[in-house]
């Protein structure tokens, strides 16, 4: 008896065995495959529905009877200079942005910093109920758009909670990849860049209007395990504001990423992802420490 | 990247892509498998299961398989061992009913033939053995991985895993 010997002893596997087994592994691997594929096929449908409806929506008037002067001139002359894009080429003008103005500097720092803290929008859940369609006609332009994203909110959500929590899994993951040039600029670990900027603006507000819906039924009596917090249904109104303040900051950073003022850009992107910290210290175990990785 | 992987012989390494092709994973470690189990395991049809068993577990959590930390062997050794241990401590438990037919009754000529066998033979030799020196057998002849590998996934050092080897097969030379 030697190495060879023992060597020798050594025999290939039942080819039925082998074949079997193949087949058994592949089979698992493919449901897997399908089930992910399943999501996130449902995921692209709704971001393009949701994109096409809210590409559709009137142009939002750049003049409203509340705000304050100079954001109505600094809008105006961005929704009349370079009309709101609704065609998803438009999405990526070819041609770097024209530099901003003054007044619209101005405005668009006054939306991000002061605009909020002097309105106080009040956000209820009755006041949701209006669409954009039949919103009040003195309501801010921006509001309605808000509104309607938030209005998602009153569409229900279906499946199991199990079903909702796996699926909210994989939206967490796009808004992530969506968010990672964003991160990368305000980290530093890539240039501000305007483009990337207005196209991540664009997805996360398609992607917002699914947010409330995957939050809709209350899931605490089912047991599935999710790092949500009880407080996303107990204090329905105060998590209702925080997806509003997010959507104003989406929309903010997208107002903010034409202006070509790389400071102000970056500012806008900090309060997105303040935004999102907010919403996670307190509605997510955890809070905003595990900043970065999706939660269901 | 690459990660460190063991040839089909078993004693040499190569670099393989960092984006493991699993339908050529399966076909390289299908055999060192499935081996691993007939020399620690001896049962041919238990070898099938143990076999089927672990590359399930492996499947099922190759996305969380460290591809930086260990090679895809010692990885999938260290469940095969885990695999070989559970099984073996519930056979102790729970002998199959066959045992008893095998005391009971006598053997039939294809049992005399498969008892006769050299791996039958073998697995009548091993069973004298210590744990240890029957998994370091199983892992070097069984699964035809070298001495390096052998010590990743059983924490022992190269060195000793030769001696242990060695001693090991003089003993079953003498018994043979």
């Amino acid at each position: 008896m030697n190495d060879d010997f023992l060597y020798r002893l050594r025999t290939e596997p039942p080819p039925h065995f082998a074949e079997t087994l193949k087949a058994r592994l592949d089979r698992g691997t493919k449901r897997t495959v399908r089930a992910w594929h399943f999501g996130l096929i449902a995921l692209l449908f709704g971001t393009a529905f949701a994109m096409m409806t809210y590409w559709k929506q009137p142009v939002p008037a750049p003049t409203s009877t509340n705000a304050p002067a100079p954001i109505q001139r600094g809008l105006a002359r961005v929704f009349a200079d370079k009309p709101v894009p609704r065609t998803e080429p438009a999405l990526l003008p070819a041609a770097p942005p024209a530099p901003a103005s003054e007044d619209l500097k101005t405005a668009v720092r006054a939306l991000l910093e002061e605009e909020r803290a002097k309105r106080q929008l009040p956000v209820t859940l009755s006041s949701l109920s209006e669409t954009p369609a039949t919103a009040s006609a003195d309501s801010d332009a921006d509001d309605s758009q808000t509104a309607f994203i938030v209005s998602g909110a009153l569409s229900g959500g279906y499946g199991t909670p199990a079903y909702t929590v796996e699926t909210r899994l994989a939206y967490f993951t796009v808004m992530e990849w969506i968010t990672k040039p964003l991160q990368d600029m305000v980290t530093q670990r890539a240039p501000m860049d305007a483009k990337k900027a207005q196209t991540a603006a664009t997805r996360l507000m398609a992607l917002m209007t699914m947010m409330p819906e995957l939050f809709e039924k209350d899931e605490r009596a089912s047991g599935v395990q999710t790092r949500t917090r009880s407080a996303v249904w107990e204090q329905r109104a105060s998590f209702v504001h925080e997806i509003f303040e997010f959507s104003r900051s989406v929309q903010a950073l997208s107002v903010a990423a034409r202006s070509n003022d790389e400071p102000l850009l970056k500012q806008a992107t900090t309060r997105v992802f303040k935004g999102c910290s907010s919403c996670h210290d307190k509605f997510r175990e955890g809070g905003s420490r595990n900043a970065g990785a999706a939660a269901p | 990247m690459t990660v460190e992987e063991t040839t089909p012989d078993g004693l040499a390494t190569r670099a393989v892509p960092r984006e493991l092709d699993w339908t050529s994973v399966y076909r390289d470690q299908l055999p060192r498998l499935y081996n691993y189990f007939r020399f620690r395991i001896g049962r041919d049809a238990d070898v099938e299961d143990l076999t089927a068993h672990t590359f399930e577990k492996a499947w099922k959590a190759r996305d969380r398989y460290k591809r930086d930390l260990s090679g895809f062997s010692t990885w999938l050794f260290s469940i095969a061992q885990n695999v070989a241990i559970d099984y073996l401590r519930a056979s102790r438990r729970h002998l199959p009913l066959e045992a008893a037919g095998d005391v009971a009754t006598a053997s039939t000529p294809e049992d005399d033939a498969s008892k006769h066998s050299d791996i039958a033979r073998l697995a009548q030799l091993t069973a004298h053995l210590s744990d240890r020196a029957q998994e370091l057998i199983a892992l070097k002849y069984g699964a035809a991985l070298n001495n390096r590998m052998i010590a990743r996934i059983t924490g022992l050092s190269e060195s000793n895993v030769g001696t242990v080897l060695q001693r090991t097969v003089d003993k079953l030379r003498s018994q043979w």
